[in-house]
C-alpha cells in the first residue's frame, strides 16, 4: 500500500511540479541500496565535471508500477524526469514518448544495441542481465555427474540426483526450480526451453510464430517435470521463491538471473561454495547456450527542457569508465563488449567467465517487433503457457488458441508483417 | 412569489444557486470522467489494440465480446459476488440469531471480536491470506502437515476453481461479520408481541423463524445483502494481491485496471469498464427481481 501511495502521491506532486532549473537534471534511479549509491556517487562526479545539477527521484521497489508511472510522467505536456531507467520490455510501449538520443561513434561496443524507433535512437542499454542455470557443485560431484548441456540431460540428472537424496533421507528434495508464475518471468522460461528453432513467440519481422513443433516438444518437457523433478508449487513462483528453494538446499537445478549468484554464495547462505552457475541447457548440443536477455536500458524524455544535459548525462553513465566502476563496486555486468574482456573486470566478476557463452547469445523478447503492444502480448501468452503447464488445456489446444489470438493482435496492430513495408514495426509504434 | 416561513421572498434561483457548489464538484468528479470514458470506450484505442479510427467505433466492444479472458473475469466476478454473498447473508443471519439470545454484555464482547475481520482492510487481509496460504512457508500448510493430514505442501490456488473458492472463502470471513450487526439489527427491530402470541400458541422456534422472523426480516436483509453484492461486484484488492496478472483468479475490476494502468489501452480499457457497470447493473437487477419472487410469505 505504501509503495502505491508513494507511487500517486509523486504522480501529484509532478502534476504541480515548477518547472526544473535550467542545468539541471531530474532522473531517476533504482531505490536499492546498491543502486541509489552508484547513482548518488555518478551523479556528484558528473555535477562537479560539468557543473550542473542532478535530483535523483528513487523508482518504487515494485518493479511492476513503474511502467504506468513512466507513463503518467512522458504524458505531462513538460517531463517532470529527463532521464529514465527503463527494462528493456517497456521500450516498445514507452519509445514513442522518448526523445531522440545522438549516435555515438562506439554505439558498435553496446550489446544488445541501442533502441530504435522509427529510425529514433531512443535507448540505450546500461547493464546486463541474462537467464542462467544454478546447480548444486557438491551434488553433481558425489553422484558423478556433469554440468547439464541439454534439457534431456537436466532431466535425467535432476531425477537421479532427487531420489537418491530423497532416499538418503531428504525427502524435501526437488531437481529443478524455475518460474512458473504467470509473470513475465514464465515467458523468460518459456522461450529458454524453445531454442533457437522453437522462436521468440514474434521473429523480427512481425511474424507470428508459436505454434510449432518444438514448442510442443518444450512445453510436453516442462509438464513432466512438474511433480516428476519439479514441485506443483513452481507454478505460483517467481525469482525470488525459486531463490529461497534452492538456497536452503531443497533443490538441485534452478533457472534465475545473475543476481542470484552473489546472494547464494553469500556468507549466511546455506548452500555458499557449493553452487556453481552455468549457461542454460540447450534443445540439441549444437544450438548455442543462451539465455533471455534482461538488458536494463538509460532513455531521456521526449519533452525533456533538458535535451543536450540529458543526452550528456546518459553517454556519461554509458561511458565505458562508468560502466567498469559499476561492474567493480556493484557488480553490474556491462552492455559494453570490451568491458567484458576488461581485465579489471574479470578480477572483480569472475562470474562473467562461466556465463560468456550466454552473453554472447542473448534470447531477445520481440519487444521490437511488437512495440506498444508488447504488455497486452506477453500477458496473453503468459497466461497462455501457464493454462498449458496447469492442464487446463491440451499443449496442441493451447497454443493454437494463443497462436490465434496473437495473429488476431498482429493484424490489429500491424506487427510489420507485410513484405511491402518493410518499416511498418518502426511506424506502428507512432 | 413564493415566501419562507420568515415572511422573506424566495427567488427560484435561489436553491440553485445554493446547489450549485456540489453541482459543479460532483460534476468534476462524477460526470466529466464517465463521459471521457464513454467518449473513449466509442473512439480510437491511443495503444495499438485497436487501429485509430477518425469517428465513432464499436471495435472495442467487438474485441471486447471475442475477448476470452474478459469473459472469464466477467464470470469469476459474477460467481464469486454470489457465492459470497449468499452464504455471507445465510451465516449472518444464524449468527445473528444466535446472539440475540444472549445476555447484551456477553454479546456486545463476542460482537466486538467478530468485528475485527471487517476492520482489517482489504488488501492487508489478502496478504494475509497470502502468506498463510503459500505452499512453501504458509502456516496452513504448515498446521495441516503437523498434524498429519498432508505429507507435503499443498498448492492451494493452482487450480481456476480453488484460486475462486479462496476469494469467496477470505470474504466470507471478512464480510459475514457486517450481515451479522445488520440481521442483528433487523432482529432487535421485530415486534415482540407478534412472536410472544406465536410462542403463546404453541409455535415452535423453527415455525417462529419460517413464519414470523424470516418474512419480517427479509426486506432489510435483502437490502443489506443488495449492498454487499454491490460491493463483491466491483472486488479489486483480494483478487489483485493474490493473484496478480493471473486471468483465472481475474475479476472484473482488475481486468481494467490492467488495460488501463498497466497496458495503458485506454480506449478498451474505457469500454471494459462501461461494460462492467453494465453487468453489475445487470446482475443486481436480477438479484433483487429474484428475491423480490422468493420473498416468504408471512403465514396465518
Amino acid at each position: 500500500m505504501k509503495r502505491r501511495l508513494f507511487t500517486i502521491l509523486f504522480g501529484c506532486s509532478l502534476l504541480f511540479a515548477h518547472e526544473a532549473r535550467a542545468g539541471s537534471l531530474t532522473v531517476f534511479c533504482s531505490s536499492s541500496g546498491t543502486e541509489m549509491a552508484l547513482c548518488q556517487s555518478e551523479s556528484r562526479a558528473w555535477e562537479k565535471e560539468t557543473g550542473n545539477t542532478v535530483t535523483l527521484i528513487p523508482l518504487p521497489s515494485d518493479w511492476i508500477t513503474i511502467l504506468p508511472l513512466y507513463r503518467q510522467v512522458l504524458s505531462a505536456p513538460t517531463a517532470a524526469a529527463d532521464v529514465l531507467v527503463i527494462d528493456g520490455t517497456w521500450l516498445g510501449t514507452l519509445a514513442p514518448m522518448l526523445g531522440a538520443l545522438e549516435a555515438k561513434q562506439d554505439d558498435h561496443d553496446l550489446a544488445p544495441g541501442p533502441f530504435f524507433n522509427i529510425g529514433r535512437r531512443v535507448a540505450v542499454p546500461w547493464y546486463r542481465d541474462v537467464g542462467l542455470l544454478f546447480y548444486r557443485q557438491d551434488l553433481l560431484d558425489r553422484y558423478h555427474l556433469p554440468v547439464p548441456d541439454t534439457w534431456d540431460d537436466l532431466t535425467r540428472e535432476a531425477h537421479l540426483i532427487q531420489d537418491g537424496e530423497r532416499t538418503h533421507g531428504q525427502h524435501d528434495m526437488w531437481g529443478y526450480v524455475w518460474q512458473g508464475r504467470t509473470a513475465e518471468s514464465l515467458i523468460c522460461n518459456a522461450l529458454e526451453w524453445f531454442g533457437p528453432k522453437g522462436g521468440t513467440l514474434v521473429s523480427e519481422n512481425g511474424t507470428v510464430e508459436l505454434d510449432n513443433a518444438l514448442a510442443h516438444q518444450a512445453l510436453a518437457r516442462a509438464v513432466g517435470w512438474l511433480g516428476a523433478v519439479s514441485p506443483p508449487g513452481v507454478l505460483s513462483d517467481d525469482e525470488e521463491a525459486t531463490r529461497g528453494a534452492f538456497q536452503t538446499g531443497h533443490a538441485v537445478f534452478m533457472r534465475n538471473w545473475v543476481y542470484a549468484w552473489a546472494l547464494a554464495n553469500a556468507p549466511g547462505s546455506p548452500v555458499a561454495g557449493k553452487v556453481g552457475v552455468a549457461p542454460l541447457p540447450r534443445v540439441q548440443t549444437s544450438d548455442p547456450a543462451r539465455g533471455v536477455d534482461g538488458t536494463v536500458y538509460l532513455g531521456m524524455a521526449r519533452n525533456t527542457a533538458h535535451q543536450a544535459e540529458a543526452q550528456a548525462f546518459i553517454q556519461y553513465l554509458t561511458s565505458a569508465s562508468i560502466e567498469r566502476e559499476r561492474a567493480i563496486a556493484g557488480a553490474y555486468i556491462p552492455a559494453r563488449h570490451a568491458l567484458l574482456d576488461d581485465p579489471m573486470v574479470r578480477a572483480a566478476l569472475p562470474i562473467i567467465a562461466l556465463i560468456r557463452q550466454a552473453l554472447d547469445h542473448p534470447v531477445i523478447r520481440p519487444v521490437a517487433a511488437t512495440g506498444v503492444d508488447y504488455p497486452q502480448l506477453a500477458w496473453r501468452v503468459e497466461n497462455g503457457f501457464h493454462d498449458i503447464l496447469r492442464g487446463q488445456v491440451t499443449i496442441t489446444e493451447g497454443l493454437h488458441t494463443l497462436s490465434q489470438t496473437l495473429l488476431g493482435m498482429a493484424q490489429r496492430g500491424a506487427w510489420c508483417q507485410t513484405p511491402s513495408r518493410p518499416n511498418l514495426c518502426m511506424e506502428k509504434t507512432q | 412569489m413564493p415566501q419562507n416561513k420568515q415572511g422573506r421572498e424566495i427567488f427560484l434561483w435561489q436553491p440553485w444557486l445554493l446547489l450549485t457548489p456540489t453541482l459543479i464538484t460532483l460534476m468534476a468528479l462524477v460526470l466529466i470522467p464517465l463521459l471521457q470514458t464513454i467518449r473513449l470506450a466509442f473512439t480510437a484505442d491511443a495503444h495499438g489494440l485497436v487501429p485509430p479510427h477518425a469517428g465513432l467505433t464499436f471495435e472495442n466492444f467487438h474485441l471486447l465480446a471475442t475477448d476470452t479472458a474478459w469473459w472469464h473475469a466477467a464470470g469469476t466476478t459474477i460467481l464469486f459476488a454470489l457465492s459470497a454473498v449468499v452464504v455471507e447473508t445465510a451465516l449472518g443471519v444464524a449468527l445473528a440469531l444466535l446472539l440475540q439470545k444472549m445476555d447484551i454484555r456477553l454479546r456486545g464482547f463476542l460482537l466486538a471480536i467478530m468485528l475485527l475481520p471487517w476492520a482489517v482492510p482489504a488488501v492487508v487481509a489478502a496478504r494475509l491470506w497470502g502468506w498463510m496460504l503459500n505452499p512453501h512457508y504458509g502456516i496452513i500448510n504448515a498446521a495441516l502437515m503437523t498434524v498429519g493430514f498432508i505429507h507435503q505442501g499443498s498448492e492451494w490456488t493452482t487450480s481456476p476453481m480453488g484460486m475462486l473458492a479462496i476469494m469467496v472463502l477470505v470474504d466470507i470471513w471478512q464480510a459475514t461479520p457486517f450481515m451479522t450487526l445488520l440481521a442483528l439489527a433487523g432482529l432487535q427491530s421485530l415486534p415482540t408481541d407478534t412472536l410472544e402470541a406465536a410462542r403463546m400458541d404453541g409455535a415452535t422456534p423453527w415455525q417462529t423463524f419460517r413464519a414470523i422472523t424470516l418474512p419480517l426480516l427479509w426486506h432489510p436483509l435483502m437490502a443489506a445483502a443488495l449492498f454487499r453484492l454491490l460491493d463483491a461486484l466491483r472486488m479489486f484488492d483480494l483478487s489483485s494481491v493474490l493473484y496478480g496478472a493471473d486471468i483465472h483468479g481475474m475479476t472484473l475490476s482488475v481486468f481494467v485496471q490492467t488495460q488501463i494502468v498497466q497496458f495503458g489501452a485506454q480506449g478498451y480499457g474505457a469500454a471494459s469498464a462501461l461494460s462492467t457497470l453494465a453487468i453489475i447493473a445487470m446482475t443486481a437487477v436480477l438479484f433483487w427481481a429474484c428475491v423480490s419472487r422468493l420473498a416468504p410469505k408471512h403465514m396465518p
